[in-house]
């Protein structure tokens, strides 16, 4: 069974190597270029003070260099669907040349077959998620400095411990579609589908709603320092609130509270205004603290839904006709 | 005797349609049977069933007296060769050998290759590289090294040129002499069948027709010939297979029942595809074919 089940894959699994070793090694290239840039600058103490001409230089260079490699990030977000579509063609192309029928008239029951098949699919697939996501954090070490634990789609999306669900999750969805629609084009069209669109689901409906935000409302005058700080922070909404609590448009608020031509210290006249006309200001976020625990959330939910398409993929090849 | 294969009331449907209903038939070990009908009479459905490929939609099907056909320890003692005739095309002949062997704990490679090379099959190629013939040929090796006790074969030498499917047909009739094989094959070739096969099922628009010896199916049969008779007295001769009417002549194929017919009937033997045609142009009921 080992035999056939890496006979039957091994043409992808050459096919992949390739594909992932090419990638892998522009990766490195472009990680390698980036940091030699980041530390020319750094050396000549540019991120401190800057602004001698060789600053320029050093730093336009790092920009240059990293803006450049930074395209490649969006390819970056396809990779566990190209693993996916390869690890789901040998059992397409079992299903569609009928070949299975062949299998599942030896001396070998169809539940076997079927977790040798999935086992397969499954333990490649984290074997290359674990890899990925290595890879993944070398390139968001490099290419998004500095935001290592942030919210960013990007820089969220490129952690290990999400990266590893998405990779187990696009494997178990090409198996378990390949399963049913046993047709090779169709497939690996509702493969992609259905992966961006789970993707893009997660990214703008979903991810935010894994906790219930922090609210917090402060009364114009007070102290708001602490809106500055906190870069990572994710905030979901800011608005100002009227004395009633209805919540007021920009416009509004630049009608009620406009600095006349001869004002000296705008900044004060719009505290007092503010405050004189009862305004709260409110915020929705999520702290940046809870980061890691969003990443185990989100690969968490990733990972179930994996054993529930593996399990339906099971499932179906048991019981269904042949 | 014991009982290769057995039905009972088995029924397959799809969607709306049955493609096979009230099948209760049993093989008899070491037979070779024929199964013979047209193409939608069920052949397949019934085929499938039988090696749990398709699980029934009512009555079982029973392999040597398990009716758990998708058993593995069933399975090893079936022997089965679809009908496109399943290969991995970019195996070589001996990575198919391979596959077997892996398989199939009961896998005799020996006989694989002996019966290869006689058939001059170059085991190095690839699948895709042979002929239709010579695919055919190893789909079959592959199903006879699993020493089977019973081999399935569906609708095996519809493809072939008629060289081909005498060797195919010959490799086959080589197993069962030696093997003690109980064959169950089908086609909606009928003159090839009646030389190889000593059993026949006849299937029709999803019922069976007839199933049992071959050689009393061929002798139960008489064809009448006489005057132009009514269908009033059409109805008093029993069990009229077909019967054909010009304006002053009918012909009636009828099963023999003992009893001796009126002497204006001029009696005689039928051939076997004569039988088998009269038996599948029944549709399910009787119908008057009028020339």
């Amino acid at each position: 069974m080992t035999w056939l089940t890496w006979r039957l894959h091994r043409t992808e699994a050459a096919i992949g190597l390739l594909l992932f070793g090419v990638l892998i090694v522009i990766m490195l290239l472009a990680v390698q270029r980036v940091d030699m840039a980041y530390d020319a600058a750094r050396n000549a103490g540019c991120f401190d003070n800057g602004g001698s001409l060789l600053c320029n230089d050093r730093m336009n260079a790092y920009f240059v260099s990293s803006s450049r490699w930074s395209r490649l990030t969006t390819l970056l977000h396809g990779v566990p669907l190209a693993v996916a579509a390869l690890l789901a063609i040998p059992t397409l192309q079992e299903l569609e040349r009928r070949t299975h029928r062949l299998a599942w008239t030896q001396s070998i029951s169809r539940r076997r077959w079927s977790l040798a098949r999935i086992g397969f699919a499954a333990s490649v697939a984290a074997l290359v998620a674990v890899i990925w996501a290595v890879a993944a954090t070398e390139w968001r070490a490099s290419l998004l400095r500095g935001q290592t634990r942030s919210f960013n789609q990007n820089a969220f999306e490129l952690s290990p411990a999400v990266l590893i669900g998405y990779g187990l999750f696009a494997v178990a969805l090409g198996l378990a579609t390949a399963v049913v629609v046993r047709r090779l084009v169709p497939t690996l069209a509702l493969l992609a589908v259905g992966f961006i669109g789970t993707r893009i689901f997660t990214t703008f409906f979903l991810r935010e709603r894994y906790r219930r935000p922090i609210e917090e409302t402060i009364p114009a005058g007070s102290d708001l320092g602490s809106f500055t700080d906190g870069k990572d922070r994710w905030t979901l909404d800011e608005t100002w609130l009227s004395r009633t609590g209805e919540r007021l448009s920009w416009e509004h608020v630049d009608r009620l509270c406009l600095p006349g031509e001869n004002e000296q210290r705008v900044d004060v006249f719009y505290q007092q205004c503010y405050a004189g006309n009862g305004l709260h200001y409110f915020r929705a976020y999520h702290p940046a603290d809870r980061f890691g625990q969003f990443q185990l959330i989100e690969m968490a939910l990733y990972l179930g839904v994996a054993a529930g398409l593996f399990a339906f993929a099971y499932w179906w090849l048991t019981r269904r006709p042949a | 005797m014991t009982t290769a294969v057995e039905t009972i009331n088995l029924g397959k449907r799809y969607r709306a349609a049955w493609a096979l209903r009230h099948c209760s038939l049993a093989l008899p070990a070491g037979r070779i049977a024929a199964l013979i009908g047209p193409n939608g009479a069920g052949k397949s459905t019934l085929l499938n069933l039988a090696v749990g490929l398709l699980p029934p939609t009512e009555g079982e099907v029973r392999v040597f007296g398990s009716a758990r056909a998708d058993d593995p320890a069933i399975l090893g003692r079936i022997g089965f060769v679809a009908q496109d005739r399943p290969l991995y095309r970019g195996f070589t002949v001996t990575e198919m050998l391979r596959f077997g062997a892996a398989l199939n704990p009961r896998w005799d490679d020996d006989l694989a290759r002996t019966r290869l090379g006689r058939l001059n099959i170059p085991i190095g190629r690839k699948i895709h590289k042979l002929s239709s013939g010579q695919q055919s040929q190893v789909a079959l090796v592959l199903a006879l090294a699993k020493r089977p006790e019973l081999i399935v074969l569906d609708e095996p030498v519809a493809t072939l040129d008629p060289l081909a499917r005498r060797e195919f047909l010959q490799t086959l009739m080589d197993a069962t002499v030696s093997d003690g094989l109980t064959v169950l094959l089908s086609s909606h070739l009928v003159g090839e069948l009646e030389r190889v096969c000593d059993y026949l099922i006849l299937l029709n628009a999803a019922q069976v027709q007839y199933a049992g010896d071959m050689d009393a199916f061929a002798a139960g049969h008489r064809l009448l010939v006489g005057p132009r008779i009514g269908t009033e007295d059409l109805a008093r001769i029993g069990d009229v297979i077909q019967s054909t009417h010009t304006d002053r002549q009918s012909s009636l194929l009828v099963k023999t029942n003992g009893h001796a017919y009126d002497p204006r009937w001029d009696v005689r033997d039928p051939g076997f595809e004569e039988i088998v045609l009269a038996y599948l142009a029944r549709r399910g009921t009787e119908t008057e074919v009028t020339r």
